[in-house]
């Protein structure tokens, strides 16, 4: 990113003289820590000490934001192996259901049969009375087994533990979506669930945070970008002035937006307010939440033969968190033809991932950048009284 | 009634003072009530409209369900009408057809269309009571799914209902949360105090020096000053306890003759903290500064002599606190208003906190306006930043601020921690831990009881609906046929407390997490390398 490239050369015109903080003078000021301009670093360090700020790049990588994107898909695939491995063995329990079923099929035929036959005039009135009781009875026993889990199959199925299932299950986990479709019928899975969400949901988080954080700051730069452009040669604009004494009273985020727009300035683009300072208008906001939502419905009602208005639902539903399950992605809702085809579409879990964990990242940056935009008018506006009762003041 | 307590009179000055406390608590009540008000409402005007939108489609398609079912007895007559020999084996297979054809149909109906397995049109889900249910578990964005809108009416009206009403209820539990992590620091630090006040006299003499010393030194630290400048201008969560404690310190300050100078000092000490309290959760800088002017002129003559002599003392700071209030604020609230948000609502960084936390900085102005006219009892030693603690009685006052101000000394705790109200004694991280995990073993020994179900089911069920995952597999009040609204409202309440004390619990222990984190951070050098990593790019 160019951000990241222009942090470099113009970033330390100090010299060497520059004195480096004392590193115990540093935990004091935790707010201010990460400071945009740094210290000049030391050229020649000893062996261990290069070993060590290896191990500290490292960690630090850990937690910067490639580091938590990895660290997320990572964490979602462990609980994918995990909880596939815990809860596959009580699988038999797909199969029993299969089997009670075609018990209770082939049961029914025989006792409508032995009613059939029994009666030796075959008498309307009493045949279906006594047919009423069994076809009653066979549907409450077939409403027990569905809710037992039986999606209507015939044949023995493939299981809903898979890895791709798991990893499904993990990431409504974490994200706290939580759709119901599986859950963990063992007692270890359910206390591994418990396990793995209190670990899980910070590590969303961590990635949440981070990943709007990012999108925020590519954003801030392509609307900046798309500002010079249309903006004609550099001019004196009262609103610029204001918005650079804004930035005065207000913390720029992402303070390294600051040395970007001096770079850019080396190499001749016309100056203006810095990059951290670009406000996003809520309405822009708005406008790429509901693309982030017209987006998967197109994608769902494709690839899940969905109605328009199901799909939005979906997406609507899975991005809040809210995650109902009614709808889930690879799970057909229609039983399955008596050709037995699957229940479960192997690739169905990728994309709805996918959009899952870009939607949800999409969908912070946006709540961010509102936020932003509307804390600054709010102390635009403050500041604007404050001016004119000072000014009435005096 | 400031008057009335340093009137120097017992009784006049408790009557006075119960009366103040009183207003605080009515107060305090309705403006969490209106909040929590207007969440039931909201919650109520969704169960109508939700159970006028299914209910029909839920009777249609239990009507169709018997006539389904009259259909499948008619086929299966007219197959046997039909052959007029009776061949076992080809009768078999076209019953059997028949009924797979039927289990699909009953399937569809489950899955698709919401049946519930029942074909009685008087026991239905979409009752009010199950109607208001799912209202509660969309807006909290649990989402059993066990009942969910099967009408293309029924969920484009769930869509713009959840658009407003998830902000809204995390606002209204934030809100609960923040005034019970409010009472909670005060019972503790009650606590607290009580176990202190066996310390002996002997400080005493000692503390008036100290307590001297200390001033400069707060004074000195122009950040604090500023920081509980600008906290004690931003209209704050007015907790009836802070207020309680104000007047405690008016009824034991004068029970004491003992004191004379020293007496002043913790007066104004007292009322500092006091209204330090109440300062403590600000959520805007909204009024910040139409209060900051309102507060510039001292109204000295509210106050009786002994304070007046005091604000004598401590005009110099007034005068400091004035002119750095216009230029330092903004920054540092949005400094820590960034870094305490951010966290505090961390559980809920996703887009519900976002959204409240837009919402609550939005919706400030009509939370704080009864609030602003009302700052009179502590206006001017509002400003000064002391930490100290409200103990009962002088003695364990004296001995507490001691005690604190080595506290002080001893704990390696940043700016951040000493701008703390109550920050001497943070409430430990353990013990907010405890405090959740207790309440979901309690919820799920009483879930096991009603729901009969095993207890690792019940405390795996708390869980999951605590984090608003919800899967969905365990939904209370599902089998039980009477009381059906009764467990529905027992539950609502539980999963709604429930989510309003991890949102207290989160309050309470998240400047502790974030100092720890960031002491290990800066241990492991994260914090220091992320300067190397940038000068190295």
């Amino acid at each position: 990113m160019a951000t990241e490239r222009g942090r470099g050369p113009s970033r330390h015109p100090h010299p060497h003289g520059h004195p480096q903080p004392h590193p115990h003078e540093y935990p004091h000021h935790p707010r201010d820590a990460p400071q945009p301009h740094g210290h000049p670093h030391v050229y020649r360090k000893p062996l261990g000490e290069k070993i060590k700020d290896c191990c500290r790049s490292t960690i630090a990588f850990v937690f910067s934001n490639v580091g938590v994107c990895g660290l997320m898909v990572g964490y979602t695939i462990m609980g994918a192996f995990l909880f596939s491995h815990i809860e596959k063995e009580e699988e038999e329990d797909g199969t029993e259901v299969v089997i009670d079923a075609d018990d209770l099929r082939n049961k029914t035929i025989e006792r409508l049969w032995n009613v059939t036959v029994a009666l030796n005039v075959l008498d309307e009135g009493n045949w279906r009375s006594n047919v009423t009781g069994i076809v009653k009875y066979y549907q409450k026993e077939v409403v027990d087994l569905v809710g037992n889990g039986w999606t209507g199959e015939t044949t023995t199925i493939k299981s809903k533990w898979s890895i791709e299932g798991g990893f499904l299950y993990s990431l409504t986990v974490i994200t706290t979506i939580g759709y119901g479709h599986i859950s963990p019928n063992t007692q270890l899975g359910k206390v591994m669930t418990i396990v793995y969400t209190m670990f899980g949901m910070p590590v969303f988080l961590l990635y949440m945070a981070n990943m709007g954080d990012i999108l925020a700051k590519s954003l801030k730069w392509t609307y900046a970008k798309i500002c010079i452009c249309r903006r004609p040669a550099p001019r004196y604009d009262p609103s610029v002035a204001w918005r650079s004494a804004d930035v005065a009273l207000r913390a720029p985020v992402g303070g390294e937006e600051v040395a970007s727009i001096e770079s850019w300035n080396a190499e001749g683009e016309p100056e203006r307010t810095d990059v951290a300072n670009v406000n996003i208008p809520i309405t822009v906001s708005l406008v790429i939440m509901v693309a982030l939502l017209y987006g998967g419905t197109l994608l769902f009602e494709k690839y899940e033969d969905w109605d328009p208005l199901t799909a939005f639902y979906f997406c609507f539903i899975s991005l809040t968190t809210i995650g109902f399950g009614d709808y889930v992605p690879g799970l057909s809702t229609t039983a399955p033809d008596a050709e037995g085809d699957e229940a479960v579409k192997d690739t169905s879990f990728i994309y709805c991932s996918l959009y899952l964990m870009f939607g949800l990242a999409l969908l912070s940056m946006c709540f961010n950048l509102m936020q932003e935009e509307v804390v600054h008018k709010i102390t635009a506006c403050l500041n604007a009284v404050r001016f004119f009762k000072r000014r009435d003041g005096d | 009634m400031r008057e009335e307590g340093g009137g120097g009179g017992g009784d006049g000055g408790q009557c006075g003072s119960c009366g103040y406390y009183l207003k605080n608590i009515i107060k305090f009540l309705i403006s969490h009530i209106g909040l929590v008000s207007l969440v039931i409402g909201y919650t109520i005007v969704g169960a109508f409209t939700f159970e006028r939108l299914e209910a029909e489609h839920e009777k249609a398609v239990k009507a169709n369900m018997s006539a389904v079912r009259l259909e499948v007895t008619d086929d299966l007559w007219n197959i046997t009408k039909n052959d007029i020999v009776l061949n076992e084996t080809k009768w078999s297979l076209s019953v059997r057809h028949r009924l797979i054809k039927f289990e699909k149909s009953l399937i569809k109906a489950i899955k698709n269309d919401g049946w519930d397995g029942n074909e009685d049109p008087e026991t239905r889900q979409w009752t009010f009571a199950g109607a208001l249910f799912y209202s509660i578990i969309l807006i909290t964005t649990i989402g059993y799914g066990h009942i969910a809108p099967k009408t293309d009416w029924g969920k484009v009206v769930t869509i713009f209902y959840a658009i407003p009403g998830v902000p809204l209820m995390m606002l209204c539990l934030a809100n609960i949360g923040d005034g019970m992590a409010h009472s909670f620091r005060f019972l503790y630090w009650k606590v607290c105090c009580y176990a202190c006040t066996k310390r002996p006299k002997k400080r005493r003499r000692g503390r008036s020096t100290r307590s001297s010393r200390r001033y400069p030194s707060t004074s000195g630290g122009s950040r604090t000053r500023t920081s509980s400048f600008r906290r004690s201008k931003r209209a704050s969560e007015k907790s009836a306890d802070s207020h309680l404690s104000d007047s405690a310190f008016y009824t034991s300050s004068y029970s004491d003759p003992d004191y004379k100078m020293e007496d002043d000092m913790v007066e104004a000490d007292m009322r500092t903290l006091g209204s330090h309290r109440h300062s403590e959760h600000s959520h805007t800088r909204a009024s910040q500064n139409s209060r900051g002017s309102d507060y510039l002129a001292p109204p000295a003559k509210e106050d009786d002599g002994r304070v007046a002599v005091l604000f004598n003392k401590y005009a110099l700071e007034q005068e400091g606190l004035a002119q750095e209030d216009v230029a330092r604020p903004s920054v540092r609230d949005s400094d820590r208003d960034g870094d305490l948000r951010g966290d505090r609502e961390g559980r809920e960084a996703r887009e519900g906190s976002r959204r409240s936390r837009r919402d609550e900085e939005a919706d400030l102005p009509v939370t704080h306006q009864p609030r602003g006219s009302h700052r009179g009892p502590p206006p001017n030693p509002e400003r000064y930043q002391r930490h100290l603690s409200p103990p009962h009685d002088p003695r364990g006052r004296m001995s507490r601020m001691d005690e604190d101000y080595y506290y002080d000394d001893y704990d390696d705790y940043d700016d951040e921690e000493e701008e703390d109200d109550m920050g001497d004694k943070p409430v430990p991280i353990w013990l907010g831990v405890m405090l959740v995990v207790a309440y979901i073993f309690g919820g799920a020994t009483l879930f096991a009881g009603w729901e009969k179900w095993g207890f690792l089911d019940s405390v795996y069920f708390c869980f999951i609906t605590l984090t608003t995952i919800g899967f969905g597999d365990f939904v209370p009040a599902q089998k039980v046929k009477d009381n059906v609204e009764l467990s529905i409202a027992l539950c609502s309440i539980y999963l709604l407390f429930g989510i309003a004390l991890l949102a207290m619990s989160f309050n309470l222990v998240q400047e502790e997490v974030i100092s720890n984190v960031k002491s290990m951070a800066r241990r492991l050098g994260i914090l220091k390398d992320e300067e190397e990593e940038e000068d190295l790019d």
